[in-house]
């Protein structure tokens, strides 16, 4: 049996889904957090039944690629629980209309009824009941509260087979059945109501926004830098370097195996950044350079998603993406691409149309550096100087904002305007933040160890058969012409292609000059996407497209490299 | 654009409330039904109200 979770975006879908299966999803206050379905399965009495959390969608007349998805699923689902934000019965009893014509079974989970409370808002549960022909449940899916008697009244589901309605004479009974069962009292604003219209207003959103990127931005430094000089690097440097080293010597300091289990040593100790052994830099690198940042990057980020402040960001961000071809909604999956492209990539299915969506696509895998190599170019440029860092933010910034304006005349096809809806500002909820903070770190560690591992053998295999010697010959012209860059550094550029991050960390041992290793970090950043990025933009995009996007990459780091390379 | 407004529960008839608007042709905020809407500009203009 499939029971699919229904109900306009940013209902607490995703959270009920959580509560029913078990199962871990991302959970956000914004519409549009899941863009793709997650299946999950739950016990009903004897019987197993599968449940699927579909995207939010406002109407089956889908209107965006996430709507689609919707109505796919629904045509092989067996019962739907109609998520429904008790505050807004107006907007959203529309959907529930819809499917109670498809003659599909129902029942209706009446969400964040917690709110209707001090919203000053009473639903007569009981009349509704008897006006939809369906059991409605009162639920609190962030809490847990009605959630037993809601899978209690999953088998009851009915179809109380509605007449087919014209889209008139549906919004008609929508109101009918509000004014039947909804009864409202005035009250006062909250500060909550003050902030949110606060930061929905031309100066004081501006204001708004400086505050809130620069303290995330100083949280996450602030966060990462304490983790790594307090925890990750005593731990390294106190306890790892020396049982490394005696292994080292153990295995004779030198020699086919050794350089692959414990690298190469610097000055007879281990160098955790230039060794490049699986047991030096292969752990070093994504547990005490990458990882710290990941953590403190997607903590805040979980913060800010849970707020509600993101959407409002995108409002103010909106005549500025329109430049670019996009519109404010934009931000979001591009503030995702800095944790990682790959969720990113995949958040652009909350555009509308194709052409907003190659153009998100492309800039973010170009200019949006994920939070892995952010991490290496903190550490590894940040060790120059801070201005060096800035020059690689400032130079990545510039062409995303050229590139955009450029794809803007060039790409042809229509950007559609702005409409979402702007959810109202809760507290976030320590429990939701932290399991999505452990579900994104896990999901970086069960993906980014066992391909820098991987990476790890087979550059070293590569140097010991001289391939890299080969590959950096025929290169040089342009590595070392144009970018200013010793040939070697081309080997680094290839392994962009796995992971960024060790690709960077590839750099350490050449000695680079500051401006060298501002040059290698924005090439790298932008030259071609990592193989995980390049799945999902093939898959997004299609092989045309993504073939273009790949043109547009390696023509802009080569122009943007050979440019830095003059100047600096 | 008809079917995206009414899909959020802006149709004729309707009583919404303007909440704020952003500089150089931004989106325009309004309040439908006690949820607050973000419109692009360029739609919002095409949005023909009637004062109360």
């Amino acid at each position: 049996m499939k029971i699919l979770l229904m109900g306009n975006p940013n209902v607490g879908k995703s959270a009920l889904f959580s509560r029913l299966t078990g199962v871990k999803a991302i959970v956000s206050n914004y519409p549009g957090t899941t863009i793709s379905y997650t299946r999950g399965v739950m016990r009903l009495g004897e019987e197993v039944a599968e449940v699927i959390d579909v995207p939010g969608t406002y109407t089956l007349e889908p209107t965006s690629e996430a709507e689609k998805i919707a109505l796919q699923l629904l045509n092989d689902g067996d019962i739907v629980v109609n998520v429904v934000n008790a505050t807004n019965l107006e907007r959203n009893l529309y959907l529930t209309l819809q499917l109670l014509e498809r003659g599909i079974p129902v029942v209706v989970a009446l969400n964040i009824w917690d709110d209707t409370k001090h919203l000053g808002i009473d639903i007569d549960v009981d009349k509704l009941r008897g006006l939809l022909g369906v059991p409605v449940i009162p639920t609190v899916a962030v809490t847990g509260e009605g959630i037993k008697e809601l899978v209690e009244n999953i088998p009851r589901a009915t179809s109380p087979q509605a007449p087919a309605r014209s889209r008139n004479q549906r919004w008609a009974a929508v109101g009918s059945i509000t004014d039947q069962v909804q009864h409202i009292t005035h009250r006062h604003h909250t500060w909550r109501e003050r902030l949110a219209d606060a930061s929905v207003r031309p100066l004081t959103s501006g204001i708004m926004a400086l505050a809130v990127l620069a303290s995330s931005f100083m949280a996450v430094r602030l966060i990462s830098e304490g983790l790594i000089n307090y925890v990750l690097d005593p731990l390294f440097n106190n306890l790892w370097a020396p049982v490394v080293l005696k292994l080292s010597s153990f295995m004779g300091d030198t020699g086919f195996l050794h350089d692959i289990v414990v690298g190469r040593l610097v000055n007879g100790e281990v160098n955790f950044v230039e060794s490049f052994g699986l047991l030096t830099s292969g752990l070093y690198v994504p547990l005490a350079m990458v990882l710290p940042y990941v953590v403190s990057f997607y903590l805040v980020l979980g913060l800010l998603e849970d707020t509600g402040y993101l959407p409002r960001l995108a409002v103010l961000m909106d005549t500025i993406m329109h430049r670019l071809g996009l519109h404010g909604y934009a931000i979001i999956p591009t503030l995702l691409g800095l944790g990682c492209n790959v969720p990113a990539i995949l958040g652009t299915r909350i555009l509308e149309s194709k052409r907003e969506r190659f153009i998100a696509a492309t800039l973010i895998s170009i200019a949006v550096p994920c939070a892995a190599l952010q991490a290496m170019i903190l550490g590894l440029v940040g060790a120059q100087g801070a201005q060096y860092v800035a020059m690689v933010y400032g130079t990545l910034f510039v062409v995303w904002i050229i590139l955009g304006v450029i794809l803007n005349r060039l790409v042809r096809g229509f950007s559609p305007e702005l409409l979402i809806e702007i959810p109202p500002y809760r507290l976030p909820l320590w429990r939701t933040v932290l399991q999505k903070l452990w579900m994104r770190t896990y999901g970086f560690l069960a993906e980014a160890i066992p391909i820098i591992l991987g990476a790890v053998v087979v550059i070293n295999i590569l140097y010991f058969f001289g391939v890299f010697d080969a590959i950096a010959n025929f290169t040089a012209p342009v590595v070392t012409g144009l970018l200013g860059l010793p040939k070697e550094a081309v080997t680094a550029l290839a392994i962009g292609f796995l992971r960024k991050d060790v690709a960077l960390g590839m750099l350490a041992p050449l000695a680079l000059s500051a401006k060298q290793l501002v040059v290698g970090s924005v090439v790298l950043a932008m030259f071609f996407p990592c193989i995980a990025t390049f799945v999902v933009l093939l898959r997004e995009l299609g092989v045309v497209n993504m073939l273009k996007a790949a043109g547009i990459m390696i023509a802009t780091a080569l122009i943007v490299g050979g440019i830095l390379n003059l100047i600096l | 654009m008809f079917n995206r407004l009414s899909a959020l529960g802006i149709m004729p008839g309707k009583k919404i409330t303007k909440i704020s608007s952003m500089l150089m042709r931004g989106p325009v905020t309004i309040e439908v039904d006690r949820v607050q809407v973000a419109i692009g500009f360029g739609m919002a203009k095409r949005i023909i109200v009637e004062l109360d």
